[in-house]
C-alpha cells in the first residue's frame, strides 16, 4: 500500500481498474456497456496500431484491413469449421500478421507518407476483393451481403446474450495488449523502434536491422488488431466488408493514437476513451436531425483538440498533473507519505 | 588474413556525371590512426560511405579482416565491427543523451540494463554524463559530435570511421578530442578520420592520406605528405605548409 501511496499515478491506475471491473455488476443496462465495450475495442486498437505507429513512426491508415482479416477469419472459422472463436482469434492474429509481413516487404521500401498512401491502397484493395467475392478460397463470405454468424451460444463459442461478457473479454484483451506495449517500450525493441520513427539512416548505421524492426512491430501490430477484428465480429455477431474493411475505421484508430498521444503508452486509452463517448454522445444527440450533423461537430471537436493539444491529449494531461502539484507543494506530498 | 584491418582497391563511386572517388586504394593497419585529408568535395565522405554501407561502390573492393565487403547494408557493416559517426549529425533528437547511447550499446548487450550501464560508461568517457538526461535534439554542436562519437563506440566497433568530429569546436575542445581518440586507439581499435583540423590530423594520424577531386594524390607519414609539392599546391597552400 505505501509503494501505492507513493506513486499517485499507480494508484489511480489500481483504482480505475477495480472500478472498471465492479462497473457491470452495478449498472445492467445494455446500452451502457455496449458503449463502454465499444470504447475499450477501439482503445485496444488505438494501442496496437500503437506499436507502429506511434512507437516505430511508421503511419499505417490500412489497420482497417487487419481488422477486415481478422473479422473474417474468424468468422469463417467459426461457421464453416465450428472453431471456437477462442482459436479463432489466435488464427485471426496469424493470418493478419502474415499477411503484414508480406505486405510490409513491398510498402517499407517506401518512406513517410508514401509508405501511408500504401496502406490506404491496400485497405482498399481487400475491401473490393471481399465485396466482389462471394466465395474465397472456396468459402463462402457473402460478398457485400456480408456473414451472420449462426447461433450456438455460451463460453466456447464467445456468444453471449448478456453484454457484460464481452466487456469483461475486451477488457481482458486490452489489458493484454497494454501489457505487451510495456513490455516492448522497456526492451531492446523498443529502444530500436524509437531510434527508427527519430532517424532510420543514423539507426543503420548503428547496427539496427531497420527493414527486420519494422516488420517485427507490423507483425505485433497487425497479430493484435486482427484478434480485435476476431472480437469485433463475434460481439456484432454480423460483418461485412463495408464495415471491417472501412478507410474510416483505419483513419479512426490512427486519430485515436494521435490525438491521445502517439508512441506514449497510455495515450490511445485516453484518446479513445474522451473520443468514442464524444462520437457516441453527438451520434444519439444529432444522428436524427440531420444526417452527417454528428460527423461534422465530431471533426469540429477534433480540430480543437488538435490546435489547443498538439502533443496529444495525455500531455497536456500530465502537465496540467505537474502544475498542480507545484501549486500544491512538497510539504502536502510529505504529509500524504507519512 | 593480412596485417590490415581494412583495405579499399581501386574503389569508384559515380554520381551521375560526376566521379566522386576514382580508382581510391586506402590501407589502415590494426591499431593504427588513418587520417583522410582533401578539400570540400573530395570523395572523403563518399569513401566512407562506402566502407561503412551506406553506398554500393560502381566497382572496386572494400576488405575488411580479410572479408570482402562492399555493398554490405549500413547495419551488416556495423555488426561486422565497423563503427562510424556523420558529418552531418544525426541525433535522435526525441530520446535522451543516455538513450541515443544505448542504442549503440544494445548491438552488442541485448540486455537494456547492461545496455544502460555501458552507455552510461561510454558517456564518462567522453565527457557527457552531466548531460545524460537532456533530449539529443538540445544538444549545441560540440556536445552533438560527442554524442555521435559516444554511439559509434557503443557499439564496440574495431574500426572507427570518424568524419570531423573537430568541425566547429574550439582548439580546447578540439585537444580534448584529440586525447579522446589517442585513447580510444590505445583501448585497441583501429580509426580513420577525415578532418579539416590540420594541428589535430598531424599529432594524430600514423599514416595520412590526400584526396583531390576523387584521386589519391599523395599518401605516407605526416612528413612525407606535407612535403609533397602535389599536396601543397592543391590543399595546403603554401604559407601553411610552412607554418607546419
Amino acid at each position: 500500500m505505501k509503494k501505492l501511496v507513493r506513486k499517485p499515478g499507480r494508484a489511480f491506475g489500481v483504482l480505475l481498474l477495480a472500478a472498471l471491473l465492479l462497473f457491470p455488476a452495478v449498472v445492467s443496462q445494455q446500452f451502457t456497456i455496449n458503449s463502454f465495450c465499444l470504447v475499450f475495442l477501439y482503445a485496444y486498437w488505438a494501442s496496437s496500431w500503437n506499436i507502429l505507429g506511434g512507437y516505430t513512426g511508421q503511419m499505417s491508415l490500412g489497420h482497417a484491413c487487419f481488422v477486415g482479416l481478422g473479422a473474417y477469419t474468424t468468422a469463417v472459422l467459426f461457421s464453416h469449421f465450428h472453431c471456437s472463436p477462442w482459436i479463432g482469434l489466435l488464427a485471426a492474429g496469424l493470418v493478419a500478421g502474415l499477411a503484414s509481413l508480406v505486405i510490409g516487404i513491398p510498402c517499407f521500401k517506401l518512406k513517410g507518407s508514401y509508405f501511408t498512401l500504401s496502406t490506404v491502397a491496400l485497405c482498399h484493395v481487400f475491401r473490393i476483393v471481399f465485396n466482389t467475392n462471394s466465395t474465397l478460397f472456396g468459402l463462402e463470405t457473402g460478398a457485400a451481403q456480408g456473414m451472420k454468424l449462426p447461433w450456438r451460444g455460451g463460453l466456447a463459442a464467445m456468444q453471449f446474450l448478456d453484454k457484460r461478457s464481452y466487456y469483461y473479454i475486451i477488457l481482458g484483451m486490452l489489458l493484454l495488449v497494454l501489457l505487451v506495449s510495456y513490455a516492448i517500450k522497456r526492451s531492446k525493441l523498443g529502444y530500436y523502434l524509437a531510434a527508427i520513427r527519430t532517424n532510420q539512416d543514423a539507426a543503420a548505421s548503428l547496427g539496427v536491422n531497420v527493414l527486420g524492426m519494422k516488420l517485427t512491430a507490423m507483425f505485433i501490430s497487425a497479430f493484435f488488431t486482427a484478434m480485435g477484428g476476431g472480437l469485433y465480429a463475434m460481439f456484432l455477431q454480423y460483418i461485412d466488408p463495408n464495415s471491417v474493411f472501412a478507410y474510416d475505421l483505419s483513419v479512426k484508430i490512427m486519430v485515436l493514437a494521435v490525438v491521445g498521444g502517439g508512441g506514449t503508452l497510455w495515450g490511445p486509452i485516453v484518446g479513445a476513451s474522451l473520443l468514442v463517448p464524444v462520437q457516441q454522445i453527438l451520434n444519439s444527440r444529432l444522428g436524427a436531425n440531420l444526417a452527417g450533423l454528428a460527423l461534422a461537430v465530431y471533426g469540429v471537436v477534433l480540430m480543437i483538440v488538435i490546435y489547443f493539444m498538439p502533443k496529444g491529449f495525455l500531455d497536456t494531461i500530465l502537465r496540467w498533473l505537474r502544475k498542480l502539484r507545484e501549486k500544491l507543494g512538497k510539504p502536502k506530498e510529505g504529509q500524504v507519505c507519512r | 588474413m593480412s596485417e590490415y584491418i581494412l583495405e579499399t582497391q581501386h574503389l569508384v563511386m559515380q554520381f551521375g556525371g560526376l566521379i566522386a572517388t576514382n580508382d581510391v586504394s586506402i590501407r589502415c593497419r590494426e591499431h593504427e590512426i588513418v587520417g583522410l585529408i582533401g578539400a570540400n568535395g573530395a570523395g572523403k565522405t563518399t569513401l566512407f560511405n562506402m566502407i561503412s554501407g551506406q553506398l554500393k561502390p560502381k566497382s572496386g573492393k572494400v576488405i575488411f579482416k580479410g572479408n570482402e565487403i562492399q555493398g554490405s547494408s549500413p547495419h551488416q557493416a556495423c555488426r561486422m565491427g565497423i563503427g562510424r559517426t556523420h558529418q552531418i549529425v544525426q541525433p535522435f533528437a526525441d530520446l535522451t543523451v543516455l538513450e541515443n547511447v544505448m542504442v549503440g550499446a544494445l548491438l552488442k548487450h541485448a540486455s537494456v540494463a547492461v545496455a544502460r550501464e555501458k552507455a552510461e560508461a561510454i558517456l564518462e568517457q567522453v565527457g557527457l554524463t552531466p548531460r545524460r538526461d537532456v533530449k539529443g535534439g538540445d544538444l549545441n554542436l560540440p556536445e552533438l559530435k560527442r554524442m555521435e562519437l559516444a554511439r559509434a563506440l557503443a557499439t564496440e566497433p574495431e574500426l572507427l570511421l570518424l568524419d570531423e568530429v573537430m568541425a566547429g569546436l574550439n582548439p580546447t575542445d578540439c585537444q580534448g578530442v584529440v586525447e579522446l581518440i589517442l585513447r580510444i586507439r590505445d583501448s585497441g581499435m583501429s580509426i580513420i578520420l577525415i578532418e579539416h583540423v590540420m594541428k589535430a590530423v598531424m599529432s594524430l594520424s600514423d599514416h595520412l592520406y590526400v584526396l583531390n577531386q576523387g584521386c589519391l594524390i599523395s599518401q605516407g607519414s605526416v612528413e612525407e605528405v606535407t612535403n609533397d609539392p602535389a599536396v601543397i599546391a592543391s590543399y595546403l597552400g603554401e604559407k601553411k605548409s610552412a607554418e607546419t
